[in-house]
């Protein structure tokens, strides 16, 4: 049994862990999270706890702890009642502090602890930061929407939670930039490669060309005339084609064939008489044709 | 030599008074139809026929040398065929060409009214005609007729004959010159 005095100092010592735990602000907390439940009038609890104080010898109700436990889940509410039918028997203000730490617990279980918050770093990909108010959440949208305005829209839509990434160069709805060749000096032209450091502000002496010469430092008006050569080449190719005759090499002569002599053989006989007679009278022809058929 | 141009102007005169019909520089001639002459040619014999186209053809013969006078002996061809050829065609004989095979002498008639059977008699006027003229005495050997045309071959006598058996063996005319220049070139 317990003198007087331990149990003064100790009601004193759980006075002040109840006005400790009464300053907190979760009288507000409690009804918010539980609308269904029939609220509980704090004053009621209040006065029934000026009344612990007052007159210890007075039991608890259990009014207080089952208009708590109300609040909470049937689950928790027949562990209460347990235990509250356990132990209502030696130290019911023990167990009423219990109590009120189980309602702590139970009703901020959901959210970690702060300090393990702190301790545990998020992935930068897991979720946004959130904003702490108003203004913050505010200035973080205009970020986001100058972001937006900058970037392009990409094509596939990131996954969820990736937070703000650099767009990819969009391919296939543009052809790159082409440059323009007004504003290229000769040197990037003819040459890609770009001074050192060591040779900026210095003095470079340049070797001339060994051989050759840049096109594009040929005068237009130099370059021969296209049309005349069109015009010109190919009659004349052909004419002297058709002119110089091919000159055979040395030792090959030409073949010749050639029609044979004629055949020293009269290819018709023809009459001796008829050969050569050409009568000056009708008188000549006349003695002529008489004399024919005489031996 | 240049050809004189034969000009039957007024060659032929008819007296209707006195019913008689003259040719130039000869006697009274007497129109008798073709037909009739071609029927008494057949029927006087080769002798008789001949002697009557001679005669007939010494008288064309001597018109020829009346135009001519002395220098027929140096007519030429083409100047006998004119003027031979017109004296026969006043006769109503025909129309006289004339060819040269060589050294053969080819007289063409065209267009006589005798007929083939009046051949014979118009070979023994060329016959006569030559040997008036000319002064030679050839023959004048048929040698065919065609479309109207008949030729008449001039050569001598044993010309005739050689001619006149070949053709009777069914040697052509033109073959039968021929073998007449083979045998003279030989």
């Amino acid at each position: 049994m317990m003198s007087n005095q331990d149990q003064i100092e100790r009601l004193q010592g759980l006075l002040d862990r109840v006005q400790k735990n009464a300053a907190r602000p979760r009288v507000a907390a409690a009804v918010a999270a539980a609308p269904v439940a029939e609220p509980a009038p704090e004053p009621a609890e209040e006065e029934e706890l000026v009344a612990m104080d007052e007159a210890e010898v007075i039991p608890p109700e259990p009014v207080v702890a089952e208009a708590e436990v109300l609040e909470e889940t049937s689950m928790v509410r027949a562990i209460a009642e347990s235990e509250v039918s356990v132990e209502m028997g030696e130290a019911s203000i023990e167990d009423l502090d219990l109590l009120e730490d189980e309602i702590v617990d139970i009703t901020e279980a959901a959210p970690e602890p702060a300090g393990t918050e702190a301790e545990e770093e998020p992935p930068a990909s897991s979720r946004r930061a959130i904003a702490g108010s108003m203004g913050e959440a505010l200035a973080e949208a205009v970020d986001s929407v100058g972001m937006d305005e900058g970037r392009e829209i990409p094509l596939k839509t990131p996954p969820p939670e990736s937070g703000p990434q650099a767009a990819p160069p969009p391919q296939g709805l543009a052809a790159p930039p082409v440059p323009d060749l007004h504003e290229l000096r000769e040197a990037d032209i003819v040459s890609g490669t770009q001074p050192t450091a060591a040779q900026l502000g210095a003095t470079v002496e340049l070797e001339p060309a060994a051989e050759g010469e840049l096109e594009l430092g040929e005068p237009v008006t130099e370059a021969p005339p296209v049309h005349l050569v069109r015009e010109e080449a190919p009659v004349a190719a052909a004419a002297v084609a058709a002119v110089e005759p091919v000159q055979p090499a040395a030792s090959v002569e030409p073949e010749v064939v050639r029609r044979p002599a004629a055949a020293t053989a009269p290819a018709g006989a023809f009459v001796s008489a008829a050969k050569g007679f050409h009568p000056q009278s009708f008188l000549e022809l006349l003695d002529a044709s008489l004399a024919l058929g005489r031996d | 030599m240049a050809v004189t141009r034969f000009d039957p102007s007024h060659s032929v005169k008819f007296d209707l008074g006195r019913g008689s019909v003259h040719l130039e520089g000869t006697g009274p001639r007497v129109l008798v139809p073709a037909d009739a002459l071609v029927e008494l040619c057949k029927h006087a014999g080769a002798d008789s026929l001949t002697d009557f186209g001679r005669k007939l053809g010494t008288e064309v013969g001597l018109r020829v040398t009346s135009h001519w006078g002395d220098s027929g002996q140096n007519i030429s061809v083409e100047g006998l065929v004119e003027h031979l050829g017109g004296n026969l065609a006043l006769l109503g004989l025909g129309s006289l060409s004339l060819e040269r095979w060589g050294k053969a002498l080819v007289f063409v008639v065209e267009g006589s009214p005798l007929g083939a059977p009046g051949d014979p008699l118009l070979a023994a006027v060329l016959e006569g005609a030559l040997q008036r003229c000319m002064g030679r005495d050839g023959r004048a050997v048929v040698l065919g007729r065609d479309d109207g045309h008949v030729r008449f071959l001039m050569v001598g006598a044993p010309g005739a004959d050689r001619v006149r058996a070949w053709m009777a063996e069914g040697t052509s005319w033109g073959e039968a010159i021929a073998r007449l220049h083979e045998g003279s070139a030989a």
